[in-house]
């Protein structure tokens, strides 16, 4: 009897599973690879864009404005261009191999934001030389579209917009997007956040074995302690200043 | 007298080096074992090829030579100037642009070139321009598949028969500090060793994983339209803690036209062409 019983539960827990894997090892979640479009400027930006391409002959390769034509935008068209248009090439490795399992974790890294290429040294100046603004532009176009894509959250960590802490949990609660919470992550680490940084899940994250493809099993736990924390980082941060 | 037959004798052995044609270890036709179990963008599954004949090394340095002073052909980097270098004290990832930088400087002139390193693999490349070389070397590139098949030389784990996350710093020159923030030249090479310095696979290649990425060619179901070129086996520049694509699985995505000092290639001969 006590056979049987443990073998109908084996059976059922394998077909769980199974089930489970084909679920999962779907084509991941979307937060994890969609960007957000910001709409300001944007059909002059692409004209501008579209011109460099055919003056180069070059329709698929790095192609940034000139100089000239980058300085002549407007700070918030220079926005949506770095959020659109990064102007560097990323290496090879850059694009971390997606994983089994991606909705049950939390992940140390971002995916890369623009596949094959990276925000160039200008772009990125110009995020951390404008950072006030930058906050209040995502904050906005987030409002609008309800949604934070992967190059928004790169914006954050770039700045190091810490300002944005509640914005974002609020956002996380409403979308459910779990970057959000890398996002958090991220900027603990930046901000080198003692109630962070002496955490097993900052050693499994970050820690002497982990590595660009490291994650959390993601649990109500797990999430409840890292909104707490973060929430604690940005009253930190923001007593200091 | 004798100080002219060693010079004689030294000229010889530098010529013969460089001049050496390159090794092909060939693979038969058959069905083979490629990508790995739990990898979402290469899954374990088996595959039949036909048979052809692989570089034992990476493309060197004076092969490539060979090909500009025949051809005169001028690289992407060189007419575009926009190679990205690396120097310690970057973020991971991040690379520097630099308009001096070719296969000649693959790091830029301030980094010094190529002299003394014929028998590196060449670097500061695109895509298009190892098929360029390959049309006229009459050769090609591995497929995706091909190059996994060599590299893993009949191993059914991520690395070839006798390497571990830990030992794998005897097969390939991999990056081994923590972060790319300090030089680490730990096995005597920061940025590319000479071919064939580490231990080859149990087929006889060398430098599957490490020294450069290899360009195949081949699209994956993310590339989504896009064009892209895919590269294999990690880099002198791939960590433990960053990239660590040094194994026969991970498979990297950079731009065609793109060129990168860890970027490089081997090639493919087809059997029927031997």
């Amino acid at each position: 009897m006590n056979r049987a019983i443990l073998f109908m539960l084996t059976v059922l827990l394998t077909t769980a599973d199974a089930g489970r894997c084909q679920q999962t090892a779907a084509p991941a979640v979307s937060f994890r690879v969609q960007a957000s479009t910001p709409s300001y400027g944007l059909s002059k930006i692409k004209a501008l864009i579209d011109l460099e391409q055919r003056k180069t002959g070059r329709p698929f390769a790095q192609s940034p404005l000139s100089m000239g034509a980058f300085g002549s935008l407007s700070l918030q068209e220079k926005f949506t261009y770095a959020m659109i248009h990064p102007e560097r090439y990323a290496q090879n490795c850059s694009l971390i191999p997606r994983q089994l399992f991606e909705p049950d974790k939390v992940f140390s890294n971002l995916i890369t934001t623009f596949y094959e290429y990276s925000l160039s040294d200008r772009q990125v100046r110009f995020l951390k030389d404008n950072r006030d603004s930058v906050m209040t532009w995502v904050i906005r176009s987030v409002d609008e579209s309800k949604k934070m894509g992967v190059n928004y959250k790169n914006a954050i960590t770039i700045i190091d917009g810490w300002e944005m802490i509640p914005f974002m949990i609020r956002y996380y609660k409403a979308a459910n997007d779990m970057d959000i919470l890398t996002t958090l992550i991220l900027l603990m680490k930046q901000g080198s956040f003692d109630d962070f940084l002496h955490t097993t899940y900052y050693e499994q994250l970050y820690g002497k074995s982990s590595n660009y493809q490291s994650a959390i099993h993601y649990s109500p736990a797990a999430e409840q302690f890292l909104l707490k924390t973060a929430m604690d980082y940005y009253k930190k941060r923001s007593t200091k200043s | 007298m004798k100080t002219i037959a060693t010079l004689l004798l030294l000229i010889y052995c530098y010529t013969g080096v460089y001049s050496q044609e390159q090794s092909f270890i060939k693979i038969p036709a058959g069905s083979y074992e490629v990508g790995l179990k739990g990898s979402v963008e290469n899954p374990r599954r088996r595959i039949t090829i036909k048979a052809f004949s692989i570089a034992a090394t990476e493309l060197t340095n004076a092969e490539f030579e060979r090909f500009i002073l025949a051809t005169g052909y001028q690289t992407e980097a060189e007419r575009f100037k926009d190679a990205l270098v690396f120097e310690p004290g970057l973020e991971e990832f991040r690379w520097l642009d630099d308009s001096t930088a070719y296969w000649r400087y693959p790091n830029g002139v301030a980094r010094g070139g190529i002299t003394g390193k014929m028998n590196h693999p060449v670097t500061g490349i695109s895509f298009t321009d190892a098929l360029v070389y390959c049309k006229w070397a009459g050769v090609r590139l591995p497929t995706l598949e091909e190059w996994e098949i060599a590299a893993r030389a009949g191993s059914a784990t991520k690395y070839f028969k006798g390497v571990t996350a830990e030992s794998i710093s005897r097969y390939a020159n991999i990056w081994q500090g923590r972060d790319h923030l300090q030089a680490d030249s730990t096995d005597g090479f920061m940025y590319t060793a000479p071919v064939a310095r580490f231990q080859p696979n149990p087929w006889g290649l060398y430098d599957v994983f490490g020294n450069v990425f290899e360009f195949c060619s081949g699209s994956l179901p993310r590339d989504k339209g896009r064009r892209v070129a895919h590269a294999r086996g990690g880099s002198w520049w791939c960590s433990k803690n960053a990239c660590n694509f040094y194994n026969a699985v991970d498979i990297g995505s950079v731009n065609p036209h793109a060129s990168f000092s860890n970027l490089g290639f081997r090639v493919v001969k087809d059997a029927e062409g031997l």
